[in-house]
């Protein structure tokens, strides 16, 4: 108890989070929990050019860019002077599912690469067994945080993640509300909302007068059969149910080196040829070829006749 | 007692490049010659122009060493007393020359490699795998693109202020990306050095990732003769970056020195008379196994002096 | 007799046929990749799979092609993309209008559909489940005794060729006796290859990618490679401990997943999938029992090892011992291989001859 004391009047050392990546599999969460365990929180800055240029340099040569942009993130905080930070170890995000396998060995990852320059805080988050509370609970005992407290911090960024999910909802809105057909973007969500991924995407379809919307992670209902990784499943569950008079076709955003992607696709793509939906699969990578992009995006809304 | 030279030869994928090293370290005759699909008759080549260049006062050749992709077929045809891999040969003649160096960057035409050297010791090394997008060639085709020789383009680039940046995953990309910057309107010395920052950056991403980079950096290969690069390199990596003396031919340097340290008691060196006869190549497929290689058999009036080719090394030797 | 085809598993493809033929049905199948497979492979996969997944959907078409009505895939539960592997082949072979059908085989009970399917009497398969398990343990022991012999013998091939010799034999070999009389013999038909005397030979490990470490075609005969350059190598991918684990045996060995898995965790705390945390787990024991070094082998982009890098990159770094870190995919070129290969043994040379001095990042902080 009265080392629980010292360790609370002593100012307590920040912690820094990199926004990328798992990041946004828990939108808002993490900030309000650390905030309301009392400890100050330190983001790095959104991705932007440097970020990537970084990543590039860093990072090793065949991961795919969300881990590249992680250890880019990490970099960053450390150059900060941050001395710890959070990185979770994410082993599934839905009951019955598992997450994507790099996941798992980010703080492994973390410490062997930036093990002599920062501390790395991390706890399993395996909602295929235990409750997200649950984990909350357990990272806040291993930060010397218990009783009251520590569940009014795991509370309060549950309520943060759920605003945030549902905002996110609002701004995009689900497939088949509102009137028309519309294309669904597909992507992992640190794809889809990373602004600096997906603005470019976003951005053109939005100059050429395309109405979009992006896959729904608030969804509950996912049925892990035929694929058992998480985001992939949900975006499966989705095109399940899409009807061709909603939607006029699916782009899918995609990072260079893809494990996960570079099998599901060929699962998307036998579901929506059987659907008669028109699929495009859109790859980023490190280096900024925009110019392709761009055209294939409109070559793609004249081909569905926008 | 007559003074030994020691011949190094390097059978790169672009050019196969000759040394002839004399006493003291003494250069005795280099060169640089473009392979051209034909590598035994450009190694043949190669020696003929050394003995019409040195002639009468060539010294007693004491020993012969080859490096390159095609150090196995040439080996042979020459009669090595070394055949050694490029990396090896490469590290061997930059830390010769430059004894402080930590690390090599070696940029050749298709090939491009890091060599991490401590205390005079390799260490660690990588090299790159498919991609030639940090390789000579890249700088080549785009250099022809834009109509320019490689000298022009190393000059261009120095007078660059404000480089552009150019993706360049490929050079496909690059190229597309590159015509794109063209048409908006930059000026050329700005595109030019944007493409060696481009060709540098690469190389570091593809080839260098997780090595330990540090300084002074010497940079050798085919693509050291472009100032750019070098400016390039200094400015990503700010530290120094040496361009060594034999900056065109370390690779034969190396091999020379490799060979000369070996000192063999008698070369098994055939001779230049011997080596510029003519030489049979027979193909024929390895009906061994179903990876159906293709073997390459050499000889020399009848007597066979090496295969080559195979992916198991049943043929070699 | 209907055909079954399964992917080459190397040397242990001989072994894997005999369990193959006691369910009933003709195996068909190689010791390691072609080329022409390897092509129909990258033809009928995406793009981004990985060169295992391309090499083995290849030997499906191709053995669809030539008739054959089933397949059999390994299926992992874990976290890879190999999971998918069957469903994604069904589906290609479906498209491409190919009628093999391929069975998963994996964790699925005690009687998995591949063997209801075709039901074979019981006792006798199990018994022939036990002879294959003996052929895989006897492929170990050649494999032992020819990594060992190749390294020092003075006539360039001798060794290759005992070897083929013995795995004719048992591939041979029908009831356990012989089978037992070949692993008898290997001891004696390996001492018939002369060799070189001399101090003892590098010592390198070979992790990874069980796929790629196992079909010598991939990975470009890595094993000869070192062996001709007077290297021992060691390939950490065995099937005989691979069935122990699946079992649940001999939890106390060197190489088995418990304890890789003991030695892994300060690295490594995640199962992260594949044989990731068995690369990590025989790097650090590698490391600890003298190896002059490890090479890491995996398919460009495989997701587990590739994950991992890092780590593996640490644990040199920390264990002091070099690390060659080699990714394969249809565009690999052989020479590169070699090069990287010859280059790696002279830094190893290098370091021995230095030993008691500090090798790698001797000087940097």
């Amino acid at each position: 108890m009265n080392f629980f004391r010292q360790h609370h009047f002593q100012s307590p050392e920040p912690i820094g989070i990199p926004r990328c990546l798992w990041y946004f599999l828990h939108p808002g969460l993490w900030e309000a929990f650390f905030c309301e365990l009392g400890l100050p929180v330190v983001q790095s800055g959104a991705t932007w050019r440097e970020t990537i240029a970084c990543a590039g340099l860093i990072s090793e040569a065949e991961h795919c860019l969300p881990v590249k942009i992680h250890d880019a993130h990490l970099h960053q905080l450390a150059e900060a002077g941050v001395a710890r930070v959070f990185v979770p170890r994410v082993l599934s995000t839905m009951p019955r599912h598992i997450a994507c396998p790099k996941l798992g060995a980010l703080p492994d990852c973390a410490i062997a690469q930036f093990g002599h320059r920062l501390s790395v805080v991390s706890v399993e988050l395996d909602e295929a067994r235990v409750g997200l509370r649950y984990s909350l609970l357990e990272l806040a005992g291993t930060l010397g945080v218990r009783g009251s407290q520590a569940r009014a911090a795991a509370e309060a960024g549950l309520a943060a993640l759920a605003a945030q999910r549902r905002r996110w909802r609002e701004q995009t809105g689900a497939m088949g509300e509102g009137s028309g057909r519309r294309i669904l973007l597909l992507g992992h969500p640190y794809n889809l909302y990373d602004p600096y991924v997906s603005d470019p995407v976003t951005g053109k379809l939005r100059a050429c007068g395309a109405d979009f919307s992006l896959v729904d992670y608030t969804r509950s209902r996912v049925v892990p059969e035929p694929l058992k990784w998480d985001a992939c499943s949900l975006m499966y569950n989705a095109l399940r149910e899409l009807q061709p008079s909603a939607c006029a076709g699916v782009i899918q955003l995609s990072s260079f080196n893809c494990g996960c992607d570079s099998m599901a696709m060929e699962f998307y793509r036998d579901r929506l040829k059987r659907k008669g939906i028109p699929y495009m699969r859109l790859v980023l990578d490190e280096y900024e070829g925009r110019a392709g992009l761009d055209t294939r995006l409109e070559a793609f809304v004249d081909s569905i006749g926008w | 007692m007559t003074q030994l030279a020691y011949l190094g030869i390097d059978v790169g994928s672009i050019s196969v490049n000759l040394f002839l090293l004399g006493a003291d370290d003494r250069e005795l005759y280099q060169s640089y010659r473009r392979v051209d699909g034909d590598p035994v008759g450009c190694v043949q080549g190669s020696l003929a122009a050394l003995c019409e260049a040195i002639g009468e006062s060539l010294p007693p050749v004491g020993g012969v060493g080859v490096t390159g992709s095609g150090r196995a077929l040439i080996g042979a045809v020459v009669g090595a007393d070394l055949i050694k891999n490029e990396i090896s040969a490469h590290a061997r003649a930059a830390v010769h020359l430059h004894p402080e160096v930590r690390t090599v960057f070696e940029i050749g035409g298709q090939d491009s490699k890091v060599t991490v050297v401590r205390d005079g010791v390799v260490v660690d090394f990588a090299m790159n795998l498919v991609c030639a997008a940090g390789t000579g060639s890249f700088l080549d085709s785009q250099a022809k693109r834009l109509n320019l020789s490689i000298e022009e383009l190393s000059d261009k680039a120095m007078l660059s202020r404000q480089p552009t940046s150019i993706a360049g995953r490929c050079t496909v990309f690059a190229e597309s990306d590159m015509i794109h910057k063209q048409q908006v309107g930059h000026r050329q010395e700005d595109i030019v050095m944007g493409l060696c920052e481009a060709m540098a950056r690469n190389f570091l991403n593809n080839v260098c990732q997780g090595k330990e980079i540090e300084g002074p950096v010497v940079l050798q290969g085919g693509v050291s003769a472009n100032r750019g690069m070098r400016r390039a390199f200094e400015k990503i990596l700010d530290t120094r970056v040496i361009v060594p003396q034999y900056n065109m031919v370390m690779g034969a340097y190396g091999a020379a020195l490799l060979a000369a340290e070996m000192a063999p008691p008698t070369s098994r060196f055939r001779g230049f008379e011997s080596a510029l006869r003519p030489i049979a190549t027979r193909g024929f497929v390895c009906p061994d196994c179903a990876n159906q290689c293709e073997i390459i058999e050499i000889s020399d009036r009848q007597a066979v002096l090496g295969r080559s080719g195979g992916r198991c090394r049943k043929w070699e030797g | 007799m209907a055909r079954l085809a399964f992917e080459p598993w190397g040397n242990y493809s001989l072994a894997l046929a005999a369990s193959v033929e006691c369910l009933g049905v003709e195996p068909w199948t190689s010791s390691s990749t072609t080329p022409e497979v390897l092509r129909l492979g990258v033809e009928a996969t995406p793009d981004s799979a990985c060169l295992s997944f391309k090499a083995c959907t290849g030997h499906f078409v191709k053995a669809a092609q030539e008739g054959v009505e089933y397949g059999a895939m390994v299926n992992s539960t874990g976290t890879c993309r190999l999971r998918y592997y069957h469903l994604l082949q069904r589906q290609i072979l479906r498209e491409r209008g190919l009628r093999l059908f391929v069975f998963n085989v994996g964790y699925d009970g005690l009687k998995p559909p591949i063997v209801r399917h075709f039901d074979p009497d019981l006792p006798h398969f199990l018994q022939c489940c036990l002879r294959a398990r003996l052929k895989v343990l006897t492929v170990d022991a050649i494999e032992g005794a020819a990594w060992r012999t190749r390294a020092r013998e003075l006539e360039p091939g001798a060794t290759t060729r005992v070897m083929k010799q013995c795995l004719q034999e048992l591939g041979q070999a029908r009831t356990t006796r012989q089978i037992r009389a070949v692993r008898r013999r290997v001891g004696e038909r390996f001492g018939t290859v002369s060799l070189a005397a001399g101090r003892s030979p590098l010592r390198v490990g070979l992790l990874g990618e069980a796929a790629v470490l196992r079909n010598r075609f991939l990975n470009h005969n890595l094993e000869e490679i070192l062996g001709s350059l007077g290297v021992v190598p060691r390939n950490f991918f065995l099937l005989g401990e691979e069935i122990k684990n699946i079992f649940g045996v001999g939890l106390w060995s060197r190489h088995s997943r418990f304890t890789l898995k003991r030695l892994a965790r300060p690295y490594l705390r995640s199962p992260v999938g594949g044989h990731a945390v068995e690369s990590v787990g025989n790097a650090v024991a590698c490391a600890r029992e003298g190896y002059d070094g490890l090479i890491h082998v995996c398919p460009t982009g495989c997701m587990p090892e590739i994950s991992v890098r890092p780590i593996i990159r640490k644990i040199g770094r920390d264990l002091d011992i070099p690390v060659l870190e080699c990714s394969f995919d249809e565009h690999t070129s052989h020479v590169g291989v070699i090069t990287r290969v010859e280059a790696f043994v002279d830094v190893m040379e290098q370091r021995r001859l230095r030993s008691g001095h500090h090798g790698k990042n001797g000087s940097s902080a």
